[in-house]
């Protein structure tokens, strides 16, 4: 694997919440989960064997990024 | 009207089966919720390896899988991998994501996973981190069959007889994330380390050196100068990037078609670097005995926008796909240098052949195109031309062709029609009098599969071939891959 400038490595907290943050608020309004399904399905996420630093292993996703868009579902369908 | 010639009188080198070769990485999930699950999975599995994977896999005739990197290669230590899985090391994959590696799968799953699918096994040794030490036990470890501490451990383990093991690198991209070494001082370790890597009873290992990334000539011609002896096989890196630089590479599927000959004059690139590469060896090695091996080859998109970055999960479009097809094209046309090929990576990261989202599996465009390649395995290569005009602003032709016999006759030929928009009239003349069958893939450039429209693009048959008094003529599809088989 080619390691130009190491783009792999895990990004820090600060660059992982401005991309989360940027990520959101690009989501059009009627793409997005409601505040209260979204709530429910990171409680999921949170208690979930798969969840390792706010990545699901099933999918790849970003656990916060993933449930904020309507049409996505779990990979494992818990929501 | 463009003719195509197909002239079986006049061959070239047996097309090595390897140049379909795959790659697979501990990186984000490629092993892990990818082609490994473990036994206790919900999702159907022999000894954890998925079955519906193995099955895809088989269907486009795997011949060689290298593992277990990449750069992970050069930080792994074989013996965390080895023994009871309850008692294997747990640590921090710092290369890839920063996520948790159990070392659950390790030497005998990875070769339990060969055994499956059929390929032979490629095995990329510590050089950067370990020590000759470490590696020559590993070899010892999997293929020495008599009395010694490696061979009792492996029996412990589980496995009375030896494995065969006949592919082998020392050390992966050691100019870079494997000890940004110089030519001069990887070429004396690699010496050193070959040294001990002995062959066992029947087993012979095919030694392969670490290589030049993209144009780096001066250490292919240091190493050639200086190891070529030593070795029967040399690396080449290329990955096909469209953006400018790697922090924005480019999505994988919001690109247009400014975008998509981009990525076809990038990938067509690496028919340059081959035959530069291989002038330098042939300076060395006339008789071509060291082969030249591309184990790191395929597009590299920004990630999926929700994924994490050092998962390197990307989708896969008709872009790739004929990025694919012209660059498979081009190994077979260079078979009598390129003995193998490897694409990154075979299930979830990057070019993958392969997607998957839990018990869900995506066949890629990418997929598809080994499909309609795998007759060339260990066929001859023929003599082929096709008319083609260049593509815009690129001296880049956009129909491209290779052609091969297979031992029973058959003729099989890939043609590849790059334009995103215009189809081409065909004329193809053969001197061989058989009967013609096809099998297409073709599609609008930003196709894709995905979970919730798995097979919008697969390989069908192709039957559209018109009897002409010069020979056929038949029209291939803008954006297309096209098998012609004459039997």
């Amino acid at each position: 694997m080619i390691c130009p400038v190491c783009p792999k490595k895990g990004e820090s907290r600060g660059e992982y919440r401005e991309r989360l943050r940027l990520y959101l608020q690009s989501l059009p309004a009627q793409s997005r989960t409601s505040a209260g399904e979204y709530e429910k399905r990171l409680l999921v996420c949170g208690k979930c064997d798969d969840l390792i630093n706010g990545t699901c292993m099933v999918c790849g996703c970003y656990v916060e990024m993933r449930a904020a868009k309507s049409v996505y579902d779990c990979p494992c369908y818990y929501w | 009207m463009r003719n195509l010639v197909i002239n079986a009188s006049k061959k070239g080198a047996i097309i090595n089966k390897n140049i379909y070769g795959h790659f697979s990485e501990h990186l984000g999930r490629c092993i892990y919720g990818g082609l490994f699950v473990g036994e206790d999975s919900k999702i159907p599995n022999i000894n954890g390896m998925r079955t519906d994977i193995v099955t895809a896999l088989k269907n486009i005739a795997v011949p060689v899988l290298r593992w277990p990197g990449g750069c992970f290669a050069d930080e792994y230590h074989w013996k965390d991998g080895v023994g009871a899985r309850e008692t294997r090391k747990r640590m921090v994959n710092t290369h890839w994501g920063g996520v948790i590696e159990d070392n659950s799968f390790g030497t005998h799953e990875f070769l339990e996973f060969c055994r499956q699918v059929g390929c032979e096994p490629y095995i990329n040794g510590n050089l950067g981190s370990g020590t000759v030490q470490e590696m020559s036990e590993w070899v010892e470890y999997m293929t020495f069959g008599g009395v010694s501490p490696m061979a009792e451990m492996r029996v412990r383990n589980g496995k009375k007889d030896p494995w065969n093991i006949k592919y082998f690198a020392v050390g992966n991209e050691n100019w870079g994330c494997g000890g940004n070494m110089r030519p001069e001082y990887y070429a004396d370790e690699y010496r050193r380390y070959q040294t001990y890597l002995r062959n066992y009873g029947d087993n012979k290992i095919y030694k392969i050196a670490c290589g030049a990334n993209t144009a780096d000539y001066n250490w292919t011609e240091v190493l050639m100068k200086n190891a070529g002896q030593y070795m029967d096989g040399l690396s080449l890196h290329y990955y096909t990037v469209t953006g400018d630089n790697w922090d924005k590479k480019g999505s994988a599927t919001g690109f247009s078609e400014t975008d998509y000959y981009k990525t076809l004059r990038k990938a067509y690139y690496i028919e340059e670097l081959v035959e530069n590469h291989s002038r330098i060896m042939d300076l060395y090695d006339k008789e071509k005995h060291v082969g030249l091996i591309v184990d790191e080859w395929g597009t590299w998109h920004d990630v999926e926008p929700e994924t994490n970055p050092g998962f390197l999960y990307q989708q896969n479009t008709m872009r790739d796909a004929i990025a694919a097809g012209l660059t498979l094209n081009i190994f077979n046309k260079h078979a009598d240098r390129v003995t193998m090929a490897n694409l990154a990576q075979m299930i979830n990261v990057m070019q993958a052949v392969i997607l998957t989202e839990g018990e869900k599996l995506v066949l890629t465009p990418t997929y598809h195109v080994f499909d309609l390649y795998k007759h060339h395995q260990d066929a001859t290569l023929i003599d082929s031309f096709v008319e083609a005009a260049y593509l815009a602003d690129s001296n880049i032709p956009d129909l491209q062709i290779s052609a091969s016999e297979d031992k029973t006759g058959v003729i099989h030929a890939t043609l590849v029609n790059l334009s995103a928009t215009d189809s081409q009239k065909i004329n193809l003349i053969c001197n061989e009098n058989k009967a013609i069958s096809g099998r297409i893939l073709s599609g609008e450039i930003t196709d894709y599969n995905d979970f919730s429209d798995a097979n919008k693009l697969a390989v069908k048959p192709y039957k559209s071939f018109n009897k002409a008094e010069n020979g056929v003529t038949f029209d291939i599809p803008a954006c297309a891959v096209l098998e012609i088989s004459l039997s």
